[in-house]
């Protein structure tokens, strides 16, 4: 596989995405990747110049979401990106109220959206494929000028499968912007990773390069799945189960915390409270232990009762979680000129 | 001991004059195939533990399907299964084609079921596809990952429309220690 770098996409890898769907990180290869970082950080580096300019690029076109999980900052980065473009945006975000309480399927329901106009999906939905599924019928029927093409649709997360955007278009595009690449370094991935599915997909997507050394550090019942380890071994990929945190910490350069998901996870007292003890990422740790170079990234939202990172953290040099969640709204701008083939 | 030999053109041709004979499978897994086989309204006959002298234990299971044939996925899970399988197909009676080795498939349809309660071809339905991630060998059973959940089973986790799974072969290649 040749590498492209992150500055330049040639035409053919270009052209791939034309009216692709987004539905997981298994779909890409290493180019594929490249070229969404990439025009990921073009994008970042066009809205900050003046983000007014980006208004015609997306112009008349309209983006349908589809939630049937709640959701505030996906829909909402989603949202942005595609306003800033020029675009519009509507759909189902409450679905106690739409057809889904009739007993409608997704496959259904995209297929009467599909006529009504729109030019992307971005669909969360609980049941896991059902995003690939929703794709299959994502395509504009005789009423469009354009019938027969596929209208792209974005996986926004499908229960606790893959939610690709988090890791091409936020969590990666951070580290490149920071390190210039994603290749020779050491990844520390902290507390649930059990759950957590932005860490399967982050790592997922790692299996395409060469990093040095992956380390996962969670209580015993929260663990990274065995098909992910097993997956790692497979790829010849050094990683390491850990208890701590703290004594890695000096080697690492992207530091990927995440929050217990107790919406998905009944924990016990006891735990919750060894998370707070020993899984919170404390200033004073960083302070004392880690490279300066090293970047702390969260998905977020940070749960406060968990308080990981400590609010303490925020001031340090090594704190990027805010300004990654900054990143997914060029990141998804950037994917959404892709898929209409627009080029930055 | 020996067993008196079979008359093998007799054995393999005859009870067929247009179709399928499925031959050489690993002894123990001619009724679970049988079972994924449309017989509904096909004369279809099961030979079980015929002699062979090609599969080592001398035995082997063969089925014969008159007016018969076999879908991708069938054959499919017969590589799968009985890597020794060979497939016959009968033109008025005589041998028109044949297969062996049976080719593993890269992907299995609808023959499978996933086993993730949470996959939307469990809660929608829909058409299923499944990759084969890992051909079998002599100690593990095949590995599949689901196109949609993205989930991967093996051993007793992969299911069968039917309802069967690879626990049902009863001998040959896979025996699951419980
Ligand atoms: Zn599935």
């Amino acid at each position: 596989m040749v590498t492209i770098g992150f500055d330049k996409c040639p035409d053919e890898v270009y052209k791939r995405f034309e009216g692709r769907h987004i539905i997981s990180i298994r779909d890409f290869d290493r180019q594929d990747i490249e070229c969404i970082i990439s025009n990921a950080l073009s994008m970042a580096e066009l809205l900050k110049k003046d983000h007014r300019q980006a208004r015609h690029l997306l112009e008349g076109q309209r983006m349908g979401v589809i939630f049937y999980e709640p959701s505030t900052r996906t829909v909402l980065s989603f949202e942005t990106a595609m306003e800033l473009l020029g675009g519009s945006v509507s759909g189902i975000k409450d679905p106690k109220v739409s057809s889904a309480v009739k007993g409608e399927t997704l496959a259904d329901t995209i297929r009467v959206m599909a006529g009504y106009f729109y030019d992307f999906f971005v669909i969360r939905h609980y049941d896991e494929g059902s995003v690939r599924r929703a794709s299959e019928h994502s395509r504009y029927p005789a009423n469009n000028m354009n019938e027969g093409k596929t209208i792209p649709a974005i996986n926004g997360g499908d229960g606790s499968n893959q939610h690709p955007t988090q890791t091409v278009c936020t969590d990666m595009p951070t580290v490149v912007k920071h390190f210039g690449t994603l290749d020779g370094l050491v990844y520390l991935f902290n507390n649930d990773l059990k759950n957590g599915r932005t860490v399967h997909s982050f790592v997922e997507g790692l299996m395409l390069c060469k990093p040095k050394k992956l380390y996962f550090c969670s209580p015993t019942q929260l663990r990274t799945p065995e098909n992910i380890l097993r997956e790692c071994a497979a790829h010849g990929i050094a990683f390491e189960q850990i208890p701590r945190y703290e004594d890695a910490l000096p080697e690492v350069d992207v530091f990927y915390d995440t929050r217990p998901q107790l919406e998905r996870e009944q924990l016990p007292d006891d735990l919750k409270g060894k998370i707070r003890a020993v899984y919170t990422v404390r200033a004073d740790e960083i302070r004392s232990k880690a490279k300066k170079e090293m970047i702390i990234l969260h998905p977020l939202p940070r749960d406060s009762k968990f308080n990981s990172p400590e609010y303490a953290v925020d001031s340090l040099p090594q704190a990027r979680y805010f300004e990654q969640s900054h990143m997914g709204v060029a990141g998804r701008a950037g994917l959404l000129c892709l898929l209409k083939g627009v080029r930055l | 001991m020996t067993a008196p030999t079979e008359p093998r053109e007799y054995m393999r041709i005859r009870p067929i004059h247009n179709g399928t004979v499925i031959d050489h499978l690993l002894p123990g897994t001619g009724l679970f195939i049988l079972n994924l086989l449309d017989y509904t309204t096909l004369r279809v006959t099961p030979g079980l533990n015929y002699n062979s002298d090609r599969i080592p234990g001398g035995k082997k299971d063969i089925i014969y399907m008159e007016g018969g044939d076999l879908t991708a996925d069938q054959m499919g899970v017969i590589a799968v299964i009985s890597p020794s399988a060979t497939i016959n197909w009968i033109v008025d009676g005589k041998l028109s084609r044949k297969t062996h080795p049976v080719p593993v498939p890269d992907e299995l349809g609808d023959i499978l079921l996933c086993s993730n309660a949470k996959c939307t071809t469990n809660t929608e339905g829909g058409s299923r596809r499944f990759k084969v991630l890992q051909q079998p060998t002599d100690t593990d059973p095949f590995r599949v990952l689901c196109r949609y959940c993205e989930k991967e089973f093996y051993g007793p986790l992969v299911r069968f429309y039917t309802g069967q799974t690879l626990k049902d072969v009863r001998r040959g290649r896979f025996e699951f220690r419980r």
